[in-house]
């Protein structure tokens, strides 16, 4: 089985997952109870009015016209009108996903950071008081909800102790955003050299990103300790310690590189979660990003911003795990028999 | 116009917010002190006058357009800063002055000479006639009012006398032409750069003109990003002077508890909206020298709808028990925290023809308990009750109603319900038991009970009362000029429909805006939307 | 939120899995612990008028708001209604709606996977498919976007747990039957002339069952989990009814006046009773399936 052939198997089960992935999203938002056209048109409407709006908004049409219409502004990239905002859901989408983009990507780098360097530690030092204290960690993290996580944080680093700033979006009020150039304000404010939105730009992010780092990093470290102790157990770690290697060199060399194989496997899944972690996160630290974005719309029943949340994640999801798959195709030959 | 079915766009969840920790207080507006800083919970749906949106929308419109007229406002008495409308008091807005003529059936208004649009071009009479023309006919939501409330239903009605002399022909007087003049819906655009973006499908732009202003304002928009904050600056050259905050920013903070937050850290000057501060965060600043609480008698309804046309509230006694077992006196403290009163009438406190003695009705459970006996009503009946998600009174009063109920044999489940959701089975009438609440913009009986009561009102009369008696007398005195006559007409209608029990009648929720101290000139009008530019600071 | 992952678990049947549990429990006082926990809740759940120190729902307006005292353990909230007898009447619902969609999940994904597996071609195929679509939404995103769709109340909340659920057992069952269909035993059941459901149900199923349980032990964490989250976001569980998430939300309201206690303590009902099945969950996967004791 050729390489080529095992990439485009992949990208080929793909397409069904994707169609699937519209139809499952279509079905949910055309479920929600209430009528949108109905808010939009305010009390006084009238019969003829209403009529009015809800052609507007394609609402008088058949389902499947409907569906076929949300495919093809999909591939047009148009995915409607969000009603609480009177613009096209495209333009609020990419407004917001920044922000999404920096919190998830801050909490994925802080996971990693701590969950990786613990999931060694344990595997390493398995059984001692580190492996204990990874696996408190890891069996409390994994039974912490979110949100309260953050409650918590919020009430401990913020109100408690005073160190954290107030839990209200991306910046302190009063100060400007960054120069756009990525829309994370983070990286803006870095490349621009404006030290303070910086400043309070990382302040602000802190909290939210240790949240939802929090909620993954039990896992990551469970699964990295899971891969290290394997190949700490493989024959030819066992003869890299006959031949006498120093330990640091065999552990953080071979055995880590090693064991990175099946912790990337994980960073897909973990991936997907932190997209679903996001919008519970985003409403407790009222972080403007998409998951905060559908959620808001859930409550007026805006169907635009509810179908291109819930796609956007579906769809990163299915192609990260693509790439995913195939790096792990790439790096391991074996598995393109699978 | 319309409404207490203001809608607020969302909020979810809980948040987080707390005491405050001085951090911001140093940044704020040393350097900028003509900056005026609100939260508010909503996004801009559309910018178009005549349609009917978000409170974001309205509040963004009533301060970047003008309108013919103003309702006017005066100095309240004992609140001293606050300013306050009151009933039949206008003043030249875009008009500078308006005469009745044949009887009150026609309403002519002088221009004010010298406006221009931004555009440089002059306001003139055919502009204002171009505004009533497309509020007539665009497929907005002044089209259903017209009619009904000041008999105009076509566009030769609107009439351009000379270039500055612009008439309303409406064939009969109206004693509402005035108010329906006032309303934020008949705000003044530019019919040229309107008429520039008109095309065959969409003749009166409205495409365009929901996402672009075109006004003449104290206000220019100059920002509107949709979850974090809308701009306006103060226009340049305005007629009414130059505002004393020439910048006010709007931001979008969806979580009550943030904006409490906000607030106690001087971050933001003032929280707007439906949502804005529920009375128990508004009485935990009440003595903080930092702060000024205005709080107002307001004409918001809130009520306990009870479906007549569905059992067991078809039945007059039930409904009436019902009112006896409502629990004001625990309400008012304990979800109003004051900020409120009884509702002692089907209309409002502050609309002509109130009258307050009517009512019997008080907490009385034995009361209550005796009429269900009479009623026949054998318990237990099971009852949704609904209300509005973010609706935090409305939640706790259920509650509180919820446990009075279940004493007269109901076993009531509060059902909570996303606004799109509450307001599209309240259209159909299909809520046995909700928490309602409206507020009528022109604060006029007839209006309000015209569209809360008349049988014909299909999506208003959300309690689905029907009664010929009633809707003869609002048919019959809806446009009677004489006023003693009419109001007398008024206190009939409220008699009826108190004995009727037509309602659960609740409470009004006074208008309360918390304020930095050294903040003044505050206004409430009878659509509650502030316009920043009467804002001043006070010399401290 | 939980990282769901089927584990990937072979089946050497147990030999009197009572006993050597109880023995394993002796050893390990964690999971007894957990056991006791999760024993503890039901029961409170099961006897909870006599349980609670109060009427859940009773108001008291000259109580309301008070921090933790012997009157009230846990304090009181808004309408002076006694917190630990909430959280007390909420862990029926917490307990009752995981555990009723765990089961609905086990019973569907189950019979769905049996089948795919056994039979494989193009049933095989399809189901897989579908699964796959399912699977390529978060679990807590499907869930966020179900519940909105199917509105609030507690059926529509089973099914939208459920619905989370299903692809893991039906995924789980679909691998063990490939791995089984092909063993000797069920060739012996097919010579002797069983029927295929018959020899998928009553010969290949119950050797699948202790990965089953592991895995529902899990889920009921997890569904818990979901539960709670959607109900924090106002899309699950509504009041009067209570449930520790939604307690936790409207606690989270209170902490700008900083009563702590409304959020707090509903927050820990939820760890515990997680971290309880989880534990359990751990154990007994050590317990039934040796193979992953070494992992661990």
């Amino acid at each position: 089985m050729s390489f080529v052939y095992f990439v485009l198997n992949r990208i080929a089960l793909v397409i069904p997952t994707l169609l699937g992935v519209t139809l499952i999203s279509f079905m949910l938002t055309n479920l929600l109870p209430g009528n949108p056209a109905v808010v939009k048109a305010g009390a006084l409407a009238t019969p003829e009015y209403l009529a009015t709006v809800e052609r507007q908004m394609g609402l008088d049409q058949p389902l499947y016209v409907q569906y076929a219409r949300f495919v093809s502004g999909l591939l047009h990239g148009d995915l409607g009108e969000s009603a609480s905002t009177g613009r096209p859901v495209l333009e609020d989408f990419l407004q917001r996903l920044p922000a999404t983009l920096e919190l998830t990507l801050a909490s994925l780098l802080i996971a990693c950071l701590l969950g990786i360097p613990l999931g060694i530690l344990s595997a390493v030092h398995r059984d001692k008081f580190v492996d204990h204290v990874g696996r408190v960690i890891g069996v409390v993290g994994v039974a912490m909800p979110s949100f309260w996580t953050g409650l918590l944080l919020i009430f401990v680093m913020f109100y408690a102790l005073e160190i954290a700033p107030a839990p209200l979006g991306r910046l302190a009020p009063n100060i400007a955003a960054p120069t756009a150039i990525t829309g994370m304000y983070v990286v803006d404010s870095a490349l621009t050299g404006n030290w303070t939105a910086l400043k309070s730009a990382s302040a602000q992010l802190f909290l939210p990103s240790l949240t939802l780092a929090f909620s993954i990093m039990a896992p990551l470290a469970r699964m990295v300790r899971a891969s290290m102790l394997e190949i700490l157990q493989s024959d030819y770690i066992k003869a890299a310690w006959a031949a006498g290697l120093p330990s640091r060199t065999i552990i953080y060399g071979d055995a880590l590189r090693n064991a990175m194989i099946p912790i990337i496997t994980t960073l897909g899944t973990v991936f997907g979660f932190l997209m679903a972690g996001n919008a519970v996160v985003e409403s407790v630290f009222a972080w403007p990003g998409i998951g905060n974005y559908a959620l808001a719309a859930l409550m007026t029943k805006d169907s635009g911003p509810i179908q291109s949340f819930v796609l956007f994640v579906a769809i990163s999801y299915v192609f990260v795990n693509l790439a995913v798959d195939l790096a792990y195709g790439l790096a391991d030959p074996r598995i393109r028999i699978g | 116009m319309i409404d207490g079915f203001s809608r607020r766009d969302v909020v979810i969840g809980g948040s987080a917010a707390f005491a405050l920790n001085g951090l911001s207080t140093q940044l704020a507006r040393a350097d900028e002190p003509k900056t005026l800083t609100v939260a508010w919970d909503t996004d801009i749906d559309t910018l178009d006058p005549a349609a009917y949106k978000s409170i974001a929308a309205f509040t963004t419109v009533a301060n970047i357009y003008d309108s013919p007229l103003f309702w006017k406002v005066q100095p309240v008495a004992e609140q001293p800063g606050v300013m306050l409308a009151r009933p039949g008091d206008y003043e030249g807005g875009i008009a500078e002055s308006w005469a009745f003529e044949k009887d009150g059936a026609t309403l002519v208004m002088k221009i004010r000479p010298g406006l221009t649009f931004p555009s440089g071009r002059a306001v003139n009479a055919a502009a204002v006639k171009y505004l009533f023309d497309r509020n007539l006919q665009s497929p907005g939501y002044m089209a259903r009012l017209f009619p009904v409330l000041v008999h105009v239903s076509k566009p030769e009605q609107f009439e351009v006398r000379d270039d500055m002399t612009f008439a309303m022909n409406m064939g009969a007087p109206s004693p509402m032409a005035l108010d329906v003049v006032c309303l934020l819906n008949n705000a003044l655009v530019d019919p040229d750069e309107v008429k520039a973006h008109a095309t065959d499908k969409d003749p009166w732009a409205s495409d365009w003109i929901k996402r672009n202003a075109t006004g003449l304002g104290a206000y220019r928009l100059v920002r509107n990003e949709p979850g974090v904050e809308v701009v306006i600056e103060a226009t340049p050259n305005y007629w009414r002077g130059k505002p004393t905050f020439e910048r006010i920013v709007l931001k979008y903070v969806p979580n009550e508890a943030d904006r409490v937050l906000l607030l106690r850290r001087g971050a933001i000057d003032l929280v707007v909206g439906r949502a804005g501060l529920t009375p128990r965060n508004v009485k935990s600043f009440e003595g903080d020298k930092k702060f000024k609480i205005v709080s107002l008698p307001d004409t918001t309804c809130h009520f306990l709808c009870m479906n007549n046309k569905k059992a067991p509230f078809d039945n007059v006694k039930v409904r009436q028990a019902v009112n006896y077992a409502i629990p004001i006196e625990a309400i008012l403290p304990s979800v109003l925290y004051g900020y409120g009163a009884q509702m002692k009438s089907p209309v409002a406190s502050l609309t002509p023809g109130y009258d307050e003695t009517l009512s019997p009705y008080k907490h009385d459970i034995d009361k209550a308990q005796a009429l269900i006996k009479e009623s026949g009503l054998k318990g237990p009946i099971e009852v949704d009750l609904a209300a509005r998600v973010g609706w935090q009174t409305h939640e706790q009063a259920a509650v509180w109603i919820q446990r009075e109920l279940e004493k007269l044999g109901f076993k009531i489940n509060i059902v909570r319900e996303t606004d799109a959701t509450f307001r599209q089975i309240a259209n159909k009438g299909d809520h046995v038991l909700s928490i309602e609440s409206w507020q009528s913009w022109v604060n006029d009986p007839f209006y309000h009970l015209s569209f809360n009561f008349h049988s014909k009102s299909r999506n208003t009369n959300v309690a689905g009362y029907m009664n010929p008696t009633v809707d003869k007398l609002i048919d019959d005195n809806m446009h009677e000029p004489d006023k003693a006559k009419r109001l007398a007409a008024a206190r009939e209608l409220q008699k009826i429909l108190i004995d009727d029990a037509a309602w659960g009648f609740l409470w009004y929720e006074n208008w309360t805006r918390v304020t930095r101290a050294d903040l003044s000139g505050i206004g409430k009008r009878w659509d509650s939307f502030e316009r920043y530019h009467e804002l001043t600071l006070a010399a401290t | 939120m939980t990282l769901t992952s089927a584990p990937d678990l072979a089946t050497p049947p147990v030999r009197r899995p009572f006993r050597q549990g109880m023995a394993r429990l002796r050893r390990d006082p964690v999971s007894l612990g957990a056991l006791i926990i999760i024993l503890a809740m039901v029961l409170a759940a099961v006897f909870a008028p006599w349980a609670a120190p109060y009427d859940p729902n009773a108001t008291d307006i000259s109580v309301a708001l008070e921090a933790s005292s012997w009157a009230h353990l846990l304090g009181t909230d808004v309408y002076g209604r006694d917190q630990l007898s909430r959280i007390i009447y909420a862990a029926r619902i917490d307990l009752l709606i995981p555990a009723a969609a765990t089961a609905i999940a086990l019973i569907i994904g189950c019979a769905i996977g049996a089948v795919a597996g056994y039979r494989g071609g193009w049933l095989d195929h399809i189901v897989m498919r579908c699964v796959e679509a399912v699977m390529a939404f978060p679990a807590l995103v499907l869930a966020m976007g179900l519940a909105a769709a199917l509105g609030s109340g507690l059926g529509n909340l089973v099914i939208v747990i459920a619905v989370t659920q299903v692809p893991t057992y039906l995924r789980l069952i679909r691998g063990e039957m490939l791995r089984v269909r092909d063993m000797e035993y069920a060739e012996a059941a097919r010579t002797v002339g069983n029927g295929d459901g018959r020899i998928i149900f009553v010969h290949l199923l119950p050797n699948c069952i202790p990965p089953i349980i592991v895995q529902a032990t899990l889920s009921l964490g997890y569904g818990l989990l979901t539960m709670a989250t959607l109900s924090f976001l106002g899309l699950g569980v509504r009041p009067p009814d209570s449930e520790w998430g939604e307690m936790t939300a409207e606690g989270a309201s209170q902490i700008v006046t900083g009563e702590w206690w409304l959020f707090v303590f509903p927050g820990l009902a939820i760890i515990f009773t997680v971290l309880a099945f989880n534990l359990v969950g751990d154990a007994l996967r050590d317990l039934l399936d040796p193979r992953m004791r070494g992992v661990k």
